[in-house]
């Protein structure tokens, strides 16, 4: 009898401690619910998925990475780059200081669709090349290719005819509406950019789980030896894992530069911050082999909502940082624990 | 097709090659702290955080 009342504590134990990030989330949202009631109101959680979008994009390529046991430090600063061009193509042509002064009709969209893929493409692939070929550190290689990022993208930026480093504004309508229009379900309007989150997202569960690369990436992550030694391509799996990734962040770009509608230097400035925090939040492990993409989801809308419930309970703004930076040690710390209990 | 690299045979007077398992040397295997350690950092963590919660609404945005 004492014994299993000991079990079942333990038992208990266990289950807080494994679970205690979502504890924290739980009662932070609760607080703000009994507090703030207007923050479960519609339109905030529109806001909420709407802001967790774009890096919800971003973190479904950046899983794909740390799945890998690497990381991507680029991802904000590659997002910049990918938008600025992105907005400079499609400013409006009744626009006196636009970029593109030469440009009298209303670009296809497609144009600049593709070519922020193919930016993001080639700096995920020199990343890719950096990790696969030459056994860079991903860390490393990716905080090479964010600084040569930025300063492209600052140099782009002033290239402005008026030579003004001013941020890129004024865009197409037509652009705006890709991600601004709605659908109608019922008396809710739900944006575009919250489906095309949803169709990226299960296109990524497809590759990871129903296909060969999706296979192998996790067997690469789970032990690279033993992958090789099965008959693996490493190289060739890293490398399409980084492709894979440059192209949700390009798609992210076109669609961050159309809902934020003004892209300047800093855009994206620490995107790749809050993409990795999505990650580990939602259970992707540093260790390499282990993540879900529904796991990536949660994580990136839990940390929008974070943010925003410490907004509405008037959290102070410096505190506000450090109780993000909090929970991601404890998102780590408890992977960390899994790890070696399972060890 | 890539042709496995299978590891050269072992013979008896060789000492036994390490299993692939056990040459994977992960991220986490280097943290040698009593899973009890790691436990009471974990709740350490959470009672931070719920502190900084506390303060950060008291101290607002004044």
């Amino acid at each position: 009898m004492e014994q299993a009342k000991k079990f079942d504590s333990r038992r208990v134990g266990t289950f807080m401690l494994n679970y205690a990030l979502y504890f924290i989330l739980g009662l932070i949202i609760v607080t703000v619910v009994v507090m703030r009631p207007e923050f479960a109101s519609i339109s905030n959680i529109i806001n909420i998925l709407m802001q967790s979008s774009t890096k919800g994009i971003l973190a479904l390529g950046c899983a794909g990475l740390i799945v890998l046991a690497g990381t991507d430090l680029s991802i904000g600063r590659v997002l910049g780059f990918s938008a600025a061009v992105t907005a400079s193509l499609v400013q409006t042509t009744t626009y006196a200081s636009r970029m593109y002064p030469q440009i009298t009709e209303p670009v296809n969209l497609l144009i600049p669709f593709v070519l922020s893929i193919a930016i993001a493409v080639i700096f995920a692939a020199i990343n890719g090349f950096g990790v696969s070929k030459l056994h860079l550190h991903a860390f490393i290689v990716t905080l090479g290719t964010s600084l040569i990022a930025y300063g492209a993208n600052c140099m782009y930026i002033e290239s402005q005819p008026s030579g003004s480093a001013q941020a890129l504004s004024t865009f197409e309508q037509s652009f705006l509406g890709i991600v601004s229009d709605t659908v109608k379900l019922g008396e809710v309007k739900i944006p575009y950019l919250i489906f095309y989150f949803l169709l990226l997202a299960i296109i990524m569960w497809f590759i990871w789980n129903k296909t060969k690369l999706g296979k192998n990436m996790f067997a690469v992550g789970g032990n690279q030896e033993a992958a090789a030694v099965s008959g693996v391509n490493v190289a060739k799996t890293i490398m399409f894992v980084y492709l894979m990734a440059g192209v949700l962040y390009g798609i992210a770009a076109f669609l961050e530069a159309a809902r934020v509608q003004s892209v300047g230097a800093n855009t994206g400035i620490n995107y790749e911050l809050d993409a990795i925090s999505a990650c580990v939040i939602g259970g992707v492990s540093f260790t390499g082999g282990v993540g879900t993409i529904p796991g990536v989801v949660i994580g990136s809308v839990i940390l929008q909502a974070i943010n925003y419930s410490l907004y509405y309970l008037g959290v102070n703004p410096y505190l506000q940082y450090i109780i993000k930076g909090l929970i991601i040690i404890l998102a780590v710390a408890i992977d960390v624990r899994k790890y070696l209990v399972k060890k | 097709m890539i042709e496995p690299k299978l590891p050269p045979e072992q013979t008896p007077e060789q000492k036994p090659r390490l299993t692939l398992r056990q040459r994977k040397e992960g991220l986490y295997d280097k943290i040698k702290i009593p899973i009890k350690t790691l436990d009471l950092i974990i709740y350490g963590i959470v009672g931070l955080i719920i502190l900084a919660l506390i303060l950060g609404m008291a101290i607002g945005n004044g």
